[in-house]
């Protein structure tokens, strides 16, 4: 009897190793799958320009590091210095515009009842449907009358005003699955409406505020269109605009920089996934609701 | 912790209203190179306050500011900008503040500050899309400043200059001449074994020439096409319309070419597409036009005779090595009537700008046309320059493929005609031989079909844009 | 003076908070919709003042075949890549919830791809994949089979941009991750007592609880598919080649806008673009009540 429970234990285990196997191969396939077109554009960076697209191999046959001080000079004497410094500023500005306006703005359509209310929020998320292409020109007519443009104000200011309803959206729909109870508790403690958001839906909402703030960063960081319209003058340039700058379809392109500023400006991505992901793995289990 | 979060809550709501307040003109402290106003008031909408607006910025006397705005690589960006150094230190009342971008960018950039009034002084023009801008009167009137001598024209030949009007009225200037013309691997041919004509062939003669170099290619067991399927390119088509004795448009706007001719072209190109050798097929074809000038079949040496800019040679030539190059005549009509015309850049100034930065950017178009200290850096950028004094001065300056580029410009030079330019909506016309050619050579068409519906669409493209 | 009721106050307490959002709708949105929305019955070229022409431009767009195309290109791929990408990231999301070592690792590069955005460099390296000479046909040649080039051939060339779309997963997953994070413990440690087993939990508790963020993404991702624009002109250079199978739906409007100068016809393009989305997500929301739980 003892042997076959035994043999049965023994036959789980190997199943279970095999099925932990299994899953180990998938996902650093998808891994590599996932990282393999970072990796040549890496790889790339370090190689000078016609071996990119001649060469044979993947890896390049001497390393040079040419491609990244060149491309660091940038051009007309502005370096990437500058180009970083003015990525940074927008982002970071609009990280805490978001996080502010888009908080405020989805506690209200998560936990207050008030009159319209279900006609602003599908006005908000209307807002998300329209084109970009097409707000375009009338937005920049507007900050053209203002004297805003060349600076960093149209790029801003409007996430100061929960413009990005992506986040009101996100957000709504996470404090809305925080329980009512707490709301009420909070109320019978004496808290008005203000006090519960600050001290409580808020800190509970904060996996939804990391999340909002990666995806600002990175969507800020990546944005071009918008940058290149309102930024004029090549002091103000960011990152991703200065980077379209190497690929010319009319003449010729300095790929070798491109990828080399390209991996340099993925740095800053990374960086914030990464640590701001450790918050999120961390959790915030030990303040949470039931505890 | 909730003390914690409490003042974290306050501290961010000081952020917020401190970074409003100081981004009404502080953000220029973010720039590590700011010496620049941020409130842009350099702009120039109307046309009273270019004069007071440089006051709190660092010039000293009444400097006026023009804004320079070009597309181009990053090569090109350093040349121009050692251009508008030499003119700021040549005339230190101009401060010119440089925008550069790139090709697609750059018309996207300009369409939208054209449309919000705050289009650059002086801008890129290219005769591609100058009727859209000077059919809307976005182009300032260049005469004057011609007339009395701001924008010396002495030295350049009337037809070039000519070249700069538009509906009438002189709205730019040549940065270059140009001509996009067929470049010859010669040493392919050597080694498939092909005889050519030197500098001029028909149509009829390029077909069979492509013939025989795929037949004997595929003898010798090389994996070699004769050319690009230059259906592809509208001013391909264009120099065979005019080859034949008609444009692409009228002198009055209209329609040039007819249904016939159209089809002829396309057959023409889905005969040697059928040959197999001749040219790559439709897939392939497709690839090649989104492809970087490195990574073109050209460039690789697969292909034998491809069509370009010739004042970009030197950059092919780059990238392969010592290939022996040889620019070469598009083909004339069996008649040996010619379809060149003039191309190339051009610069142009605003027309929403008041007198004074006019006569600045004149000052500026000027200079960048005309002296020494300019083209020393231009030298081919564009094509060559407009000015023959100067074309000559370069000479000496430049490399290999550059004095052959420039030796072939000034021979077809005499023969080129002056092209027409397009009417308001020729961008749409544009469009419409675009889906015409890739529908034949995907086959989807024949060859008639196709250019009746091209002929139809082009035509209410015209008519549509009149209104 | 009289008290407010209850009710007021929440009224008042709740246009306080929305506040911010109604300044910026006003100030920055409204204006810029309603121009659009003007121009859309207009001509306007950009280049000189908008010229009214009632409804010229949508009755143009009726009988305007690359419309239709358009349409057909884009409900392709949102239709096939808003599931795929839902399905992964959730998936991807389950996996790498549980403790493991290096998880941390295999986040980040899972959502490396949605890093990358519409940079140039994606595009170059998407066709080095997938043209005919491309990495892809390499390794199939291995197989002995000869591949075509899967860029440039009209029945093909959309799939490799759908294959983008699901690459970058990464993005829905990370908001996977967030929810998952936040289902407490104490559910699963009551329902282990009660004997349920993996999958029991997966169906009972994490996907029930996870509902109002798969809603979240749905939404989002149906809207951003409709809208995706920079793969598809970066990949076929901007013209919506070959054959205009790549011809999304913005990008044809921004080919008109800025392309061809047609800027009254590409707003006119937008705004039903608006109804279109709008008409979608409105149907998601109400089937929403059947399935989506909030606590």
């Amino acid at each position: 009897m003892n042997k076959g429970v035994n043999s049965m234990k023994k036959k789980r285990k190997i199943k279970k190793q095999i099925r932990a196997l299994i899953s180990h191969i998938l996902i650093i396939g998808i891994g590599v799958f996932m990282m393999y077109p970072l990796l040549w554009m890496i790889s790339s960076s370090f190689k000078d320009n016609t071996e990119i697209f001649q060469g044979e191999g993947f890896f390049p046959n001497v390393f040079r590091f040419s491609n990244y001080v060149e491309g660091w000079a940038g051009m007309s004497g502005i370096t990437f210095t500058t180009f970083f410094a003015n990525s940074f500023a927008i982002v970071i500005l609009a990280i805490i515009g978001n996080l502010i306006s888009c908080s405020l703005v989805a506690y209200a359509f998560a936990k207050i009842d008030f009159p319209l209310k279900k006609i602003w929020f599908a006005i908000m998320l209307a807002t998300l449907m329209l084109p970009i292409h097409v707000r375009l020109i009338p937005q920049y007519i507007v900050f053209s009358k203002l004297n805003w443009l060349n600076t960093f104000i149209p790029l801003v200011l409007p996430k100061f005003f929960a413009t990005e309803g992506f986040f009101v959206f996100l957000m709504t729909q996470y404090m809305r699955s925080l329980p009512r109870e707490l709301d009420d508790a909070a109320t019978v403690d004496g808290c008005g409406p203000f006090r519960t958001y600050i001290e409580i839906i808020l800190p509970l909402s904060v996996p939804a505020i990391i999340t909002t703030a990666i995806f600002t960063f990175i969507w800020t960081w990546n944005d071009f269109f918008s940058q290149m319209i309102y930024l004029n003058r090549i002091e103000k340039y960011t990152v991703s605009v200065a980077l379209r700058m190497f690929v010319d379809s009319m003449g010729n392109s300095s790929w070798g920089a491109l990828f080399a500023m390209s991996t340099l400006s993925l740095v800053p991505l990374m960086a914030m996934f990464i640590g701001f992901q450790n918050y999120l793995v961390d959790g915030i289990t030990s303040g949470s609701v039931k505890g | 912790m909730k003390i914690i979060k409490k003042y974290v809550g306050i501290l961010l709501a000081v952020v917020l209203i401190s970074s409003l307040f100081s981004g009404c003109g502080g953000n220029s402290n973010e720039n590590a190179e700011g010496s620049q106003d941020s409130t842009s008031n350099s702009d120039n909408t109307t046309s009273d306050d270019s004069q007071n607006t440089t006051d709190d910025s660092d010039q000293a006397t009444d400097q006026v500011e023009i804004r320079f705005a070009w597309w181009g690589d990053t090569l090109r960006h350093e040349v121009y900008n050692a251009v508008c150094d030499e003119f700021e230190a040549e005339n230190p009342d101009v401060k010119v503040i440089r925008e550069p971008a790139s090709w697609g960018d750059y018309w996207d950039k300009l369409a939208t500050q054209t449309a919000g009034m705050s289009a650059p002084d002086v801008m890129g023009m290219h005769p591609q899309f100058v009727s859209d801008y000077a059919g809307r009167n976005s182009l300032a009137d260049l005469e004057p400043y011609m007339d009395n001598g701001v924008i010396d024209t002495s030295n350049i030949p009337d037809t070039i200059v000519q070249d700069g009007r538009v509906g009438g009225t002189m709205v730019m200037v040549s940065q270059g001449v140009t001509f996009t013309n067929m470049i010859v691997n010669d040493d392919l041919m050597k080694e498939v074994g092909v005889e050519y004509p030197e500098l001029d062939w028909t149509w009829s003669e390029y077909a069979e020439i492509g013939k025989e170099f795929a037949d004997k290619a595929q003898e010798k067991g090389l994996d070699y096409i004769f050319s690009d399927d230059l259906s592809s390119y509208s001013n391909t088509f264009r120099y065979m319309v005019r080859s034949n004795g008609q444009d692409l448009y009228t002198a009055d706007g209209e329609i040039g070419f007819d249904e016939q001719i159209t089809t002829k072209w396309f057959q023409y190109w889905k005969d040697l597409r059928d040959y197999g050798g001749v040219i790559p097929d439709a897939a392939t074809v497709t690839e090649i036009n989104s492809l970087p000038l490195e990574q073109k079949p050209f460039t690789l040496g697969k292909i034998a005779v491809a069509i370009f800019p010739v004042n970009q040679l030197h950059l092919y030539q780059a990238q392969m090595g010592d290939a022996n190059l040889v620019p070469h005549r598009n083909p004339t009509g069996d008649d040996g009537e010619r379809g060149e015309y003039l191309e190339g850049a051009h610069i142009a100034v605003s027309a929403f700008i008041d007198d004074e930065n006019k006569d600045a950017a004149a000052r500026f178009v000027n200079f960048f046309v005309n002296s020494e200290d300019s083209l020393k850096h231009l030298k081919m950028e564009q094509g060559v320059p407009a000015n023959e004094v100067l074309a000559e001065y370069i000479k000496p300056l430049l490399n290999e493929s550059q004095q052959k580029a420039i030796q072939y410009v000034s021979e077809t030079m005499p023969v080129a005609g002056t092209g027409v330019y397009a009417p308001v909506g020729a961008s749409a016309v544009e469009a419409a031989y675009k889906d015409a050619f890739a529908r034949v050579q995907f086959g989807t068409q024949t060859p008639e079909e196709s250019a009746e519906q091209f002929v139809q669409e082009a035509l209410a493209a015209i008519e549509d844009a009149k209104n | 003076m009289k008290e407010l009721t209850r009710k007021q106050k929440q009224g008042i307490i709740g246009y306080l908070f929305l506040s911010p959002w109604l300044i910026g709708f006003f100030a920055l949105t409204a204006i810029p919709m309603l121009a659009s929305l003007y121009f859309s019955f207009s001509r306007y070229d950009m280049l000189t003042p908008p010229r009214f022409a009632g409804l010229d431009n949508y009755t143009k767009m009726a009988s305007d075949p690359k419309f239709y195309k358009s349409l057909q290109v884009t409900f392709t791929y949102v239709g096939l890549s808003v599931p795929f990408v839902l399905v992964f990231a959730l998936i991807v999301a389950l996996i790498l919830q549980k403790n493991r070592r290096a998880v941390g690792i295999y986040r980040a590069i899972y959502y490396l791809p949605s890093l990358f955005g519409g940079s140039v460099a994606v595009a170059i390296l998407w066709k080095e994949l997938f043209n005919k000479e491309g990495v892809v046909n390499q390794i199939l040649g291995n197989f002995g089979v000869e591949g075509i080039s899967w860029i440039a051939t009209p029945s093909t060339a959309i799939y490799t941009l759908i294959l983008l779309g699901i690459w970058q997963f990464g993005a829905s997953m990370v908001v996977f991750l967030a929810a998952l994070k936040q289902i407490p413990m104490t559910y699963y440690e009551a329902a282990m007592i009660d004997g349920a087993g993996k999958v029991r939990r997966l169906f009972y508790i994490t996907l029930p609880l996870l509902t109002p963020m798969v809603f979240f993404n749905v939404v989002m991702q149906v809207i951003s598919a409709f809208q995706s624009f920079t793969p598809a002109y970066i990949i076929s250079n901007g013209t919506g080649a070959p054959l205009d199978s790549t011809l999304f739906y913005t990008l044809y409007l921004y080919l008109k806008a800025f392309g061809q100068f047609q800027m009254g016809y590409a707003s006119a393009l937008a705004w039903i673009l608006l109804l279109i989305i709008g008409a979608v997500t409105g149907v998601l929301f109400i089937t929403a009540k059947k399935w989506v739980f909030y606590e």
